[in-house]
């Protein structure tokens, strides 16, 4: 929602496109579409255990599931990198989750890095981002991480199915209308909003202040929708061939169970693939589980990590010894001397690196100009802090475990690990705006996002880049 | 002791001043927020509070004063509507709620949106819990898209019956049926006649669709423009435009579709808008006949049970898991039952008993099902159908039914907390900040020979009691009853202790308190419980959060709820004749 007129008017000159049932797409020789996935996971990893010892063999780490992988080339590791947000004195849930995408500290309000780029690119699709969620609830102001508006969480649909429903009820692009049909269809649309720009005009008169703002947003949305209606008159060449309308699975069960986690992100990773093949966003975030994934009481086997909440008992941080296990938190402030705890928390990484390179094998299989949706897009593995296991009960800024997927039309250079050398990660964060040609930290284009005050750069790194 | 006077104030006045009070209080850095034992009272004048060492002082036997003077007689208006004097009456846009438009859709086209998720969940209002706050509520892409969509499913799913209903004789056919389609569907939607300029709007998109001889599609494209229309998604609260009036009434149509929208959840009904059309709604003895005939119709229990479910923060119960093996026979089954218990039980109060807080707060019975009878322990229910059955001993009223329990208790352990915490936001609107960032997230379970109150009485982290001993102390009233609802008298290995005390509003007394049955025994005499449902129902009522300009309002319509008999049903009828409801200054 706008919060002042002034921010209407922003969007009403540069309108998105809207309603997904008009939203036609580019022509396949058109230059690549710069796109960005985060997958975020929480709690970090351990950092002995997540990285691989060398490039050429990634045997023994989380990421040995990778290692013979056919988009193992189109991979980087960041070795090295910390989020100096946190800095080991307050809490450290909070810091993680206020620096991770908002470069933020604890207290101080603002935008994720996510719809940073969202509000800056004005995407012509049909949903700005498409941000989405597997077991991810139980968030609260310490631990969320993703945010439209300064103070405002983002929505995260954390229900795959639902978020199906929501994405492609009434989206139909990819075969083109015979003519007579189309044009009789967008003459009827067009005579809908003429309507409702006719009526919000007329209600407006009898308002003012705050209210009749309220009516400027929404002929702000009308009019986004009339140029949505305009720009799908002439141009109907599908982008991919294998955009089509996804319907969702008809079992839609599981999404409160922890033990169908690796399903539950599955759905969300082809939900994810489809909307991009479609162009229905250039931005996604999947978020897995959340900071605390509380579970509750016990009894609760997880064959996809070997934990069984509520009958590992362990004892750490805020669990009393010899107390049943009830999130999988606890495994993350256990491990320092809890072996079983320790080998826990590193299955549980080596599922986020499975299910990513999952994604990215899903990515890599749409073909999108001369490559492939994965060559063209960015996406990254993410986490709010680092991890080690000889510290394990505090939760600390270094060895954040990032995984880079795809090289961004040429932007970034892939196949190799790479060592940031402690830098913060908000350099990382400069990179990514640098991809989307929103400059890095040396103009005031971004003198709006993150934290300038604390000596954090976010000029972007030339290592990284082609 | 000193006790100051317990005058009523509008419950949001309180919100600055005590905000400012409880954040110093519960930061955490500071050991005792109260070292001389006194607290700041919200007007500034130190008074004897709830001293850090010891026993907190209680009066011996003090039964809550209830002030004998209120405003002064209020001026009444030739058409019986009191004078709103100068408060700001602004004209307001309300975006109606979800449950409006699937009713719309359902009440005036014969279609019922089956997935309650096709439009997204309204932003709730944190202080009240309502999801009507008109500034919380407002269009937004999603709920723009999914309104298109919407829109375009109910239109083409119309049936000849709906879609030819007045197309009969001279209007049979052609542009006549579309003006006879949009007069009739227009005026059951916008809830008054539609404009010659809105009919010339609708039939240029009637036009646009129209072939000869198929006159379906050209209406269902009227029924997915008037489905959109910012005059159907919107109640205005504007008064007739030009008139430049201070405290002008609403126009009748607004009232009326004011009213259907607080009874009703829905737009109003043919009858309803005839008695604006008619002028009667432009006297308040129409607008009180017609509230009361709306209260007495089955759709007034809906939207009070929608009202309950917001009031009672258990709108997300569904959601709650529990541990099968710590609470056998939990199951999805049950939660629903737990809601339909709650619903009926409120209806039951509200509609057909004496309508009043005492018997919300301290019901001796409740309603059951098989399901949750076999859950609960307790009652005879045979089948699905609910019946009401006797409470047992620690079942008294609505906030010790399971739904309540279940929304206000941590996974496996109740949570005084929570509860507590339930009680000061909304039973004696009286703000509490969230825990700070440094607070632990969770409570360990007590360990052998720990009580609950041993956990919770624990000061883990300076500062905590600051605020804690304002909720904790009336969460342990709820201890006889567990994270689902069901009684105990025990809890691990030990007798359970339900003795709490209830610091008043202005921290000026302790009211000490025995078990639920004390609990809401002192809770339902307090005049500041009767105060706080009154400024929560007329919060609801009005969809926005209630300010300084309101106490004039609040005054009359506490008054009435604070005198012996008073009922819910009358307070909403009052609410309704409020001038804060039905006038507005016009531009």
């Amino acid at each position: 929602m706008f919060k002042t007129r002034r921010e209407m008017l922003k969007m009403l000159a540069v309108a998105p496109l809207l309603a997904p049932a008009f939203r036609m797409v580019l022509a396949a020789d058109a230059a690549p579409l710069k796109r960005l996935v985060i997958m975020m996971r929480y709690n970090g990893a351990p950092t002995e255990r997540w990285f691989p010892n060398s490039w050429d063999d990634f045997s023994g780490s989380c990421l040995a599931s990778l290692n013979d992988s056919k988009i193992k080339s189109k991979l980087t590791v960041l070795k090295n990198m910390s989020n100096h947000f946190v800095d080991g004195n307050g809490d450290g849930h909070n810091q993680g989750a206020r620096g991770a995408w908002l470069a933020r500290t604890p207290g101080e309000d603002g935008i994720s890095l996510d719809q940073y780029i969202v509000d800056k690119m004005n995407f012509p699709t049909a949903r700005k981002s498409l941000m989405l969620g597997a077991y991810s609830d139980g968030f609260d102001s310490i631990t969320n991480t993703f945010y439209k508006a300064p103070g405002s969480p983002a929505d995260i649909n954390a229900d795959p199915y639902d978020a199906i429903d929501k994405v492609f009820t009434n989206f139909a692009p990819q075969v083109p209308m015979a003519a007579p049909n189309a044009t009789s269809l967008l003459d009827k649309k067009k005579s809908i909003l003429d309507a409702l720009v006719n009526d919000l005009e007329r209600m407006s008169k009898n308002l003012v202040g705050a209210e009749k703002n309220k009516l400027d947003a929404h002929l702000a949305l009308v009019r986004a929708s009339e140029q949505n209606l305009a720009a799908s008159i002439g141009n109907m060449t599908p982008l991919a061939a294998a955009c089509k309308k996804l319907d969702p699975p008809t079992n839609r069960e599981g999404t409160r169970d922890l033990a169908k986690l690796p399903e539950l992100a599955r759905v969300q990773m082809d939900l994810a693939t489809m909307a991009m093949a479609c162009d229905i966003s250039r931005v996604f975030v999947i978020q897995i589980l959340s900071s605390y994934t509380n579970v509750g009481g016990g009894d609760v086997d997880l064959p996809w990590c070997g934990a069984n909440i509520g009958r590992d008992v362990t004892s750490g941080y805020l669990i009393g010894p010899g107390n049943p296990i009830v999130s999988l938190h606890q495994y993350h402030h256990s491990r320092r001397a809890d072996t079983h705890a320790r080998d826990v928390y590193a299955n549980i990484n080596t599922t986020y690196a499975t299910l990513f390179g999952e994604l990215m094998q899903k990515m890599d299989a749409v073909p999108d100009g001369t490559g492939s949706l994965l060559d063209n897009s960015i996406a990254v593995l993410g986490s709010e802090y680092g991890g080690d296991d000889q510290d394990g009960d505090r939760h600390l800024g270094a060895n954040m475990p990032i995984l880079i997927g795809g090289g961004g039309g040429g932007f970034l250079k892939t196949n190799h690990m790479f060592d940031m050398q402690g830098a913060s990660h908000t350099q990382f964060l400069g990179t990514l705006l640098e991809y989307f040609g929103i400059e890095d930290g040396t103009g005031d284009r971004t003198a709006d996002f993150g934290n300038r005050n604390s000596g954090h750069s976010y000029a972007s790194v030339a290592g990284l880049k082609v | 002791m000193s006790v100051r006077s317990r005058t009523w104030a509008p419950p949001n006045l309180l919100i600055v001043t005590a905000t400012a009070l409880f954040a110093t209080a519960c930061t955490g850095s500071i050991p005792d927020p109260n070292p001389d034992g006194k607290h700041i009272n919200p007007a500034g004048a130190s008074i004897a509070g709830p001293s850090n060492t010891g026993t907190p002082t209680t009066l011996p036997g003090a039964s809550p004063t209830i002030p004998g003077a209120v405003a002064s007689p209020p001026v009444v208006d030739k058409n019986g509507f009191q004078f709103a004097g100068d408060a700001n009456l602004a004209p307001r846009l309300r975006l109606k709620s979800n449950a409006e438009i699937y009713s719309a859709a359902r009440e005036v086209f014969g279609v019922t949106v089956q997935d309650k998720k096709t439009l997204p969940s309204e932003a709730v209002e944190f202080q009240t819990g309502f999801s009507n706050n008109s500034n919380a509520h407002q269009i937004g892409e999603p709920l723009f898209i999914a309104l298109q969509g919407l829109a375009a499913n109910v239109s083409a799913g119309l049936s000849d019956s709906v879609l030819l209903k007045y197309c009969t004789g001279a209007n049979a056919s052609g542009t006549n049926c579309g003006r006879a389609f949009i007069a009739n569907y227009g005026r059951a939607l916008l809830a008054r006649d539609v404009t010659p300029e809105e009919t010339d709007m609708l039939l240029r998109v009637h036009a646009v669709s129209y072939v000869a001889g198929a006159d379906r599609d050209a209406l269902r494209s009227v029924a997915e423009a008037m489905l959109q229309l910012p005059s159907f998604l919107y109640r205005t609260e504007a008064g007739a435009p030009g008139s430049k009036n201070a405290n002008n009434r609403m126009t009748p149509f607004e009232v009326a579709a004011a009213l259907a929208s607080f009874f009703w959840e829905s737009p109003p009904d043919a009858a309803l808008l005839d008695a604006a059309s008619s002028g009667r709604l432009a006297m308040s003895d129409g607008v009180e006949k017609e509230a009361r005939r709306l209260a007495a119709d089955p759709r007034a229990r809906a939207a009070l049970a929608r009202f309950m479910l917001q009031w009672l923060d258990i709108r997300n119960i569904e959601l709650q898991t529990r541990d099968v093996k710590t609470f056998p026979g939990f199951s999805p089954a049950v939660v629903n039952s737990m809601l339909q218990e709650t619903a009926r039980f409120a209806e039951a109060t509200v509609f057909d008993g004496d309508s009043s807080m005492k018997t919300l707060l301290r019901g001796k019975t409740t309603f059951l099902d098989k399901t949750l009878a076999d859950f609960y322990g307790f009652g005879q229910a045979a089948s699905d159908a609910l019946v009401e059955v006797p409470a047992p001993a620690f079942k008294a009223g609505i906030l010790t039914q399971g739904s309540f329990m279940l929304a206000h208790a941590g996974d496996s352990l109740t949570s005084p907390i929570k509860r507590g915490a339930f009680v000061r936001r909304r039973l004696l609107c009286n703000p509490i900040l969230p825990a700070p960032p440094n607070a632990p997230k969770k409570v360990d379970p007590p360990s052998g020979g720990q009580s609950v109150k041993d956990v919770f009485n624990q000061d883990r982290t300076p500062g905590c009691m600051g605020c804690h001993r304002l909720m904790n102390p009336i969460g342990f009233g709820f201890e006889n009853i567990d994270a689902v609802g069901r009684t105990r008298q025990t809890y691990n290995g030990l007798p359970i202790d339900s003795s709490g005390e209830i610091w008043t509003p202005d921290f000026s007394q302790s009211l000490p308190f025995t078990g639920e049955v004390g609990l809401f025994e002192t809770l339902s005499s307090m005049p500041e419980v009767l105060d706080c449902f009154t400024s929560r129902l007329y919060q609801f009522a009005l969809g926005r959060i209630a300010g300084k300009q309101d106490k004039e309002f609040l005054d009359p319509l506490a008054a009435t709820f604070r005198s012996p008999n008073a009922r819910m049903i009358d307070l909403m009828v009052e609410i309704a004749k409020s001038p804060a409801f039905v006038n507005r200054n016009t531009l």
